[in-house]
């Protein structure tokens, strides 16, 4: 497979990936390009890669995993404006029928808020449904890592749900 | 954590899935970064190949961006000449080094940095997986003697990922680096060894080391008072991986005064193996290495020729490894620019099983940057 075949195939799960790992689109387009990039240069090699998308989702985790570093910026978080969508999106939809939408929206909130790593191996076993050894190699570290790293992410995100029937912070400023 | 909180996690990610940007975005991207690239490439193989011809030294371009070039193969020009001015711009990993100090004693010239970017295998209880770390030397002797006999400062700055709260220094007496930061201090009884930490914010550590000096606490005294967040220092990498294995860490020592005199040194993991205590080094050397001490004991096999990317290698398979003396496994690669490549087990034991075909994927996968900018070798802040 080329580079140009695989971009085409691939790109838009890559895109889907980078976005839930990030929680940000514009974060996601820009991790994903600069993986791809780097990826074109190191095609002869990585093409002979048994699972070359493999290969290259770990290229977006660690892009992502070290973006603070390369880019000296502020920590990764949901910027304002994915934040005013939310709200509007869930101001829209506010109705009894969609509260099961706007609880979606409460969690991305929690999760974009989670530590990077946390984040990661939450996205790694919930989205992408890897097993835990599959995560740690991904992530670099060993199985137990992992766990602590879930097992914490999913204290915080119990920590900060809200009680059942309350609507979101976000909601009420809206 | 009940299994409807777990479905509503999956949903809520699916739901983040489908609001991803389109494709188009990202394709035109590419294509503008790739033309950027090209332009730059073009640029920079012009710059090499002028600068070979002019001053007539044998030294190769070993690697450049596009990824088809390592260890034996001499890049070329293999496009026209570009009508844009020349862009000399380093295309390899920089790293940002992030705090350093903007004062040493007179006559002490840097000679060595280091990048180290791997957590450690297992969080430390109270402690945050460390994100980076770096190091800077300078010394005021001879280099090969730094940090033994001749005298040496070390600044050594460690990022963690979370903000630590139980710093393990409280024991230690403090000094007073200016109204805001107090560092801990570590002197030998001699005084000719002081280490002050301190943390310049919740999630750094500095540790500026002075050794072999009369007055080691006052030198790092100073040292410290002097260091300040920088993220313009940088440290261009001389080795990168371009394969599954990541590079752990990667470090560059010179001699000051002598161009030739360099060599730089890049640890990464055995290939496929989770083991993290195993690990493999890179050395790239001006001189062909010995791998074989003479008290070694006898009976060694010698070395295996072997192809790595087009050329010829040399295996030595392991003799003794975890013993004094001994032989780890080693791929010897000689290199286009005259200089050498050395592939070994880097932490060899009664059970190490590093083969051949490790040392060799290794060498396949690394990327050389013969040019690499050394231009604050010997240099003070």
């Amino acid at each position: 497979m080329t580079f140009d075949e695989f971009v085409a195939l691939r790109l838009p799960r890559l895109l889907r990936y980078a976005t839930v790992l990030t929680s940000d689109a514009h974060l996601a387009e820009d991790v994903v390009q600069e993986v791809l990039l780097r990826a074109q240069s190191r095609w002869r090699r990585i093409g002979r890669l048994e699972a070359p998308e493999s290969y290259v989702r770990k290229m977006i985790t660690n892009e992502f995993l070290s973006w603070r570093r390369r880019r000296a910026s502020g920590e990764v978080v949901t910027p304002p404006d994915a934040i005013g969508t939310l709200r509007e999106r869930a101001s829209r939809e506010h109705d009894d029928a969609h509260a099961r939408y706007d609880e979606r929206d409460a969690m991305l909130r929690r999760i974009a808020r989670l530590p990077r790593k946390q984040r990661a191996a939450l996205v790694l076993r919930y989205y992408e449904q890897l097993p835990d050894r599959e995560i740690a190699r991904l992530l670099r570290c060993g199985v137990g890592t992992v766990r602590s790293h879930v097992s914490r992410a999913l204290n915080g995100l119990r920590s900060e749900a809200p009680a059942p029937g309350t609507r979101p912070a976000l909601l009420k400023e809206a | 954590m009940s299994s409807d909180h777990e479905r509503l996690i999956r949903e809520a990610l699916l739901r983040q899935a489908d609001a991803g940007p389109e494709p188009a975005e990202v394709l035109a991207g590419l294509e503008r970064a790739g033309e950027r690239r090209r332009r730059r490439r073009r640029g920079t193989l012009l710059v090499a190949a002028a600068t070979v011809t002019t001053i007539a030294v044998p030294v190769a371009v070993l690697a450049l961006a596009d990824g088809e070039r390592g260890p034996g193969v001499v890049a070329a020009p293999d496009t026209p000449p570009s009508e844009e001015p020349p862009d000399t711009e380093f295309l390899g990993e920089t790293a940002s080094l992030g705090y350093g100090p903007t004062w040493v004693p007179e006559g002490f010239l840097e000679y060595r940095r280091t990048f180290e970017s791997t957590p450690p295998p297992e969080p430390v209880e109270g402690e945050g997986p460390t994100e980076w770390s770096h190091t800077r030397s300078w010394t005021s002797g001879p280099v090969e003697e730094a940090a033994v006999t001749a005298p040496t400062v070390t600044v050594w700055v460690l990022k963690y990922e979370n903000p630590q709260t139980n710093h393990n220094l409280d024991d230690l007496p403090e000094v007073q680096l200016d109204d805001t930061t107090t560092a801990h201090v570590n002197e030998d009884q001699r005084g000719y060894r002081s280490r002050l930490s301190w943390f310049p914010a919740p999630d750094v550590l500095v540790v500026v080391t002075a050794s072999s000096i009369e007055d080691s606490f006052r030198v790092a005294t100073d040292v410290a008072r002097s260091v300040r967040a920088d993220v313009h220092v940088e440290f261009p990498m001389p080795l990168e991986l371009d394969g599954p294995n990541p590079a752990r860490s990667v470090s560059l020592g010179a001699e000051p005064g002598d161009e030739r005199a360099w060599s730089a040194l890049l640890s990464t993991g055995v290939p496929g193996e989770e083991d993290y205590q195993a690990e493999l080094e890179v050395e790239y050397l001006p001189d062909r290495p010995e791998v074989d001490q003479p008290w070694m004991p006898d009976g060694a096999p010698p070395p295996v020729e072997t192809p790595v990317l087009g050329g010829t290698a040399f295996f030595y398979a392991p003799h003794h490894p975890w013993s004094s003396g001994g032989r780890p496994a080693s791929l010897v690669v000689p290199t286009a620019d005259g200089r050498w490549l050395v592939v070994r087990d880097g932490r060899p034991t009664e059970g190490s099983s590093v083969t051949m075909d490790d040392l060799v994927d290794v060498a396949d996968s690394l990327v050389v940057h013969p040019d690499v900018d050394r231009s604050w070798v010997g240099t003070r802040p």
